[in-house]
Order: C-alpha cells, then sequence, then structure tokens
C-alpha cells in the first residue's frame, strides 16, 4: 500500500478520518469564541476598571487597589463595609424565609388534596411577572398619602395613613417580604417536585415500625430533601445578594440608607456617580464573597452532567 | 386519630386558602383596577369591582406609544427564541452524539458561564456596547470615545446568541433518545442539519417548549439592561421598561380632599406589560414545572 497519495487525497483521508472532530469544532468554534468574548473579556474588564480611576469622560488612569481599598477601609464611616453587611443580612433573611416558608407549604401542598393544582398557581403566580414592573406597582400601593391603596385600605378601619416607603420600621420589612414574595414560588414548586420523588415504600417501612408522623419528618423527609435544600440555599444566596428592585424603584436606598445594598450601590456608583472604579471594584468584591456558593453550584452541575 | 387528621387537613386547607389569596392579591387588585372607572375606583373597599369593563384606558395607552413598546418586545422575543433554540438544538446535539477532542473542557467552560450572577455583566457589556464602532456617527475603531451603541437599537440583540441553559437541558434530551434513528437517516443520506431539525426536532418538543416559554419570560420582563442601554430612546424601549414613561394627564381623578391620585392608569399600564407572562404561564404551565426542575437538580 505504498501508492502515492495527491495532496487532496489525503485532504480527503484526513476528513474522513476525523470527521465527527472537524464538524463538530466547525459549530462549536464560533460559539466558543462568542462565549468568550462574552464573558472572558468582560471579566477581563472588571479587573482591570477596578484598578483605575475613571468617570467615562475624562480618560482613565491607574490607581491600583485603591478602590478595592476603599470598599474595605473606614471611608465615611466605613459606608461601603456597612452596604455589604446589610446586604447579606437582607439576603439571610430573605432566604430564610424563603426555604422555611416554602417548606412548610410544599409539606401542606404535598398532602392528598383537592385542589393542590390551583393552590400552585396561585403560590407562583408573582413569579411570572418581571420584579421591577411589580416593584414599581407596588410601590404605588405604598403610596404616603391617605389615598394610597394600603393607607386607603386601612383607612377604612380607622388606622392613620403610614408613611410605608420612608419608615425604619416598614422599609426594610417591606424590601424582604417584596422578594419572598416574588421568589417563594419557585421554592415551592421545586420542593413539591423533591417532595414527590421520595420513594413511598421509606415512609412505609417508617410506620411499620411505629415513627410518630413528626418522626417521619425528621428522620425520613428532611434528609431525603437535603440535595433540593442545599440547591435552594446556594442559589439562594447568589440570588439575593443580588437584590436591586426595591431600593432602586421604591425607597431610592432610604430613609437614612437603611435599603442601600450592594448592586444598588453598583449601580449608583457607576452610573449616577460616574465612577466606574468603585463599580467595578465593588462588582468583584461581590464576585468573590459568592465565590465559594458559585463554585458549590459549579461543582453540582459537573456531577449531574458527569463532565 | 380521624378527627385530628380530619383537623388536620381543615388547618392545611385554610391556610393554604388565605396564603394563596395573599400571594395573588396584588396582582388581582391590579388587573381588576385596571378596567375601573377612577371614581369607583375610589369607591372601592378591598377590591375593585369594575361594574362595565372599561377599555378606553387600555386604548389610550395602546396608542399612547405601549403599543409601539409592544412591538419591540415581540422582536426580542423572537429573536431570543430563534437564538435559544439554534444554539441549544445545534450545541446539545454536538455534546451528545458526537465524541471529540476538547469536548469536556468546553462543556466545563459552559457550564462556569451559567453560573456566574448576571449583575456583574452588566458594567463591562454596557463598556463594550460603547466601545463598539458605530459608523453611522462616524466611529471606526474599536474603543472610540463616543457613544457607540448605547443608545441605538442593536443593544437589544447583542447578547444571548449561545444560549448555555438551552444547550444543556436539550443534551440530555438527546442522550435519552436513541442513535438509531439517526442511523437510519443516515442511511438515507441524511445531512446533520436534516438530522437535528427533522428526525430529532419532532421528538424533543417538549424540552423545546421549555425553552420557548422560558426564553419568552426572560425577554420580555428584561428590565436592567434597557434602562442603562437604550433609556434616551424611546422608539426602541420594551415594554418593561417603557410602561413607567407613558402618562395620559387627562384622566387623573381629584379627590374631594384634594389630593390627586390616578391609579387606574398606573393600573392598565402593568396590566399591559404583564398579562402576556400571565397567559402563557396559565397556558403552559406544565412545561413550566418541567422547566424550573430541570433547571436544578434531577430528582
Amino acid at each position: 500500500m505504498d501508492e502515492k497519495l495527491s495532496w487532496y487525497q489525503r485532504l480527503g483521508r484526513w476528513y474522513r478520518h476525523r470527521r465527527e472532530t472537524i464538524v463538530a469544532w466547525t459549530f462549536l468554534g464560533p460559539m466558543v469564541t462568542y462565549y468568550l468574548i462574552m464573558t472572558l473579556v468582560p471579566m477581563g474588564f472588571l479587573i482591570i476598571l477596578s484598578l483605575m480611576s475613571w468617570n467615562i469622560i475624562s480618560p482613565p488612569h491607574w490607581v491600583g487597589l485603591k478602590n478595592i481599598a476603599k470598599v474595605f477601609s473606614s471611608f465615611d464611616n466605613y459606608f461601603y463595609l456597612k452596604v455589604i453587611g446589610r446586604t447579606f443580612v437582607y439576603a439571610i433573611a430573605i432566604l430564610s424565609l424563603n426555604i422555611v416558608g416554602g417548606f412548610l407549604v410544599a409539606l401542606l401542598m404535598n398532602q392528598n388534596m383537592k385542589g393542590k393544582g390551583i393552590f400552585r398557581t396561585m403560590w407562583y403566580l408573582p413569579g411570572v411577572f418581571s420584579g421591577p414592573v411589580m416593584a414599581l406597582l407596588l410601590k404605588q400601593y405604598l403610596n404616603a398619602s391617605s389615598l394610597g391603596i394600603i393607607n386607603m385600605i386601612i383607612g377604612k378601619f380607622g388606622i392613620q395613613p403610614v408613611d410605608w416607603l420612608n419608615s425604619t420600621l416598614w422599609t426594610p420589612i417591606i424590601t424582604v417580604l417584596y422578594s419572598v414574595w416574588l421568589g417563594i414560588g419557585f421554592t415551592v414548586i421545586f420542593f413539591l417536585a423533591g417532595l414527590q420523588s421520595i420513594d413511598e415504600n421509606l415512609y412505609d417501612a417508617a410506620k411499620i415500625d411505629g415513627a410518630g408522623d413528626l418522626q417521619l419528618l425528621r428522620y425520613i423527609t428532611i434528609p431525603q430533601m437535603t440535595p433540593y435544600l442545599l440547591f435552594i440555599s446556594v442559589t439562594g444566596i447568589i440570588g439575593s445578594m443580588q437584590m436591586w428592585e426595591v431600593p432602586k424603584l421604591m425607597s431610592a436606598g432610604g430613609p437614612n440608607y437603611m435599603t442601600y445594598t450592594l448592586v444598588y450601590s453598583i449601580q449608583n456608583d457607576s452610573f449616577a456617580a460616574l465612577d466606574m472604579g468603585m463599580g467595578t471594584a465593588q462588582s468583584l468584591v461581590l464576585f468573590i464573597m459568592l465565590l465559594a456558593f458559585i463554585g458549590w453550584q459549579l461543582n453540582n452541575y459537573r456531577k449531574q452532567y458527569n463532565v | 386519630m380521624k378527627r385530628k387528621h380530619l383537623v388536620i387537613r381543615i388547618l392545611s386547607y385554610s391556610f393554604l386558602v388565605v396564603t394563596s389569596f395573599i400571594m395573588v392579591y396584588p396582582v388581582l387588585f391590579m388587573a381588576l383596577g385596571a378596567f375601573t372607572t377612577n371614581e369607583r375606583f375610589m369607591e372601592s373597599f378591598f377590591l375593585p369591582i369594575p361594574n362595565t369593563l372599561n377599555f378606553t384606558l387600555f386604548k389610550e395607552y395602546m396608542q399612547a406609544g405601549l403599543g409601539r413598546a409592544y412591538v419591540v418586545t415581540i422582536y426580542r422575543v423572537i429573536f431570543s427564541i430563534l437564538t435559544t433554540l439554534a444554539s441549544g438544538l445545534i450545541g446539545g446535539y454536538i455534546f451528545s452524539k458526537m465524541r471529540f477532542p476538547g469536548k469536556n473542557r468546553v462543556f466545563l467552560l459552559f457550564l462556569s458561564g451559567m453560573v456566574m450572577p448576571g449583575i456583574l455583566m452588566l458594567l463591562p457589556m454596557y463598556l463594550m456596547m460603547a466601545w463598539f464602532p458605530n459608523p453611522k456617527i462616524g466611529e471606526t475603531f474599536l474603543f472610540g470615545e463616543g457613544p457607540g451603541l448605547i443608545q441605538k437599537w442593536p443593544v437589544l440583540f447583542a447578547f444571548g446568541w449561545v444560549n448555555v441553559f438551552a444547550i444543556f437541558l436539550l443534551k440530555q434530551s438527546f442522550d435519552m433518545l436513541p442513535t438509531e434513528y439517526e442511523d437510519a437517516a443516515k442511511m438515507d443520506g441524511a445531512g446533520m442539519f436534516t438530522i437535528i431539525f427533522r428526525v430529532y426536532g419532532p421528538l424533543l418538543l417538549p424540552p423545546i417548549i421549555v425553552l420557548v416559554v422560558f426564553g419568552f419570560l426572560g425577554t420580555w420582563n428584561d428590565y436592567l439592561w434597557p434602562a442603562y442601554t437604550i433609556s434616551g430612546n424611546q422608539e426602541w424601549q420594551p415594554i418593561a421598561y417603557r410602561m413607567q414613561y407613558i402618562f395620559i394627564s387627562s384622566v387623573r381623578y381629584t379627590s374631594p380632599a384634594g389630593g390627586i391620585q390616578d391609579f387606574p392608569s398606573i393600573m392598565v399600564r402593568t396590566f399591559i406589560t404583564t398579562w402576556p407572562p400571565a397567559a402563557v404561564y396559565f397556558l403552559l404551565q406544565r412545561y413550566f414545572v418541567q422547566g424550573m426542575v430541570a433547571s436544578g437538580l434531577k430528582g
């Protein structure tokens, strides 16, 4: 077999030999290129810009780690550290209400009852809408005057109108409740799917051993639901650390910076104060804070897809 | 024992009825308020009950610019669904049925993008759009000083050409389909696209509907990106952003106490913005649940 092959014959043989690789990369190549440009390049910008001082109008200049140091410094009475701490407190409050409430409701709905589908539909309904649009609507409900809708309703019971979005008591509560209201439907549906996947035999076996309802919950339901609980916790913390709708669209960060969250601060610093350096520095800090959770989730997907 | 169960049952029913109502109350209030006249709205107590369906405001707002916002949003939705399905079907097929070097690395790269918090990309992407040369205003180089594409319609279509979630979802669906179909089609001389779109495509209808539903909702509800990139160009603002800036001042209501409020018109604007997602949700609920569970773990 030592025939002389011309170059195109060799090309043809090479193509037949590696057909799959060539076809796959022909289509995957542009996708990967686009994807790298749209994820790696922005990440690079994020890192470079966080080392610069730039207000978009005049040319940027290098300041090194000054921006990131400012986030952790005593600047303006620990302003940025307070922003981060506040965001974290909100995230924990939102997440715990979400998980405890969502689990309870999913347990109730998982009973063999009529109208389960209707309840599920109603619980998830707020989740299909745009968060910002709902925030704008709720802002109207919470109008401070006696003609505000909630004030109008409580006024019929003789309660004085409340300045909801300017009250140090109510604004944080509204912030938390708004996020829970939008997000809890997903938790409920997700937990319901988890509860339905638990093997009935486990319960039957435990019942034969004389386990009570609470013991069933403690020793079978909760351990079996652990992956679901973990998933909701991790995605929930990533999601609620990014909360910005209430401060941006309802309370403007007030009263007295009580709802001034990290992502609102990022948007404010970069687009209102035109301080790109601070905006990107805070984005990086957020990314680093979430890194452990992002890593967990990535690992989780890796296991799921066997990569 | 029996009695205890009955009590638990009644308690959980009443709890669910009350909480479900609380969950939908703000939305229900909005949907009813949208069709109520101002005078009747002010008389209402717990929910505004329209005496006649008042569509005048709805029509006025559609003519005042929300109609145009619908058109823009629908362009975006179509774009998003087409790119989602194209990248998802081709990518899913390649990852599921083909063997080639570098497969796992690319897969991992795509996965890592999927877990990235989206908000981080807002600023860099804004800047990328600003640096993109726009020949129409005389920019010919990258990193120009001008506004680039900001406030121009292409920003609405710049991102989302490769939908990673679609690739993963469809890869899993492709995995479940036997390769025999493909082999038979290949015998008949079918090419890759015929195999993907005509042989496997019809068998993949449920995950495709899931992707269409989620693509529709994600695009329809998108607010943040338009808020920063197209805030000055009314002609190209999608509905979720546009709805807050249209006012018809003639319909305001003056209360006897002197305050001026116009809740029905706010509710009409919200209703115009939110009824399509709600309709999709009510019609295709089954696929919703499937998609949400698939986006998380497999049970």
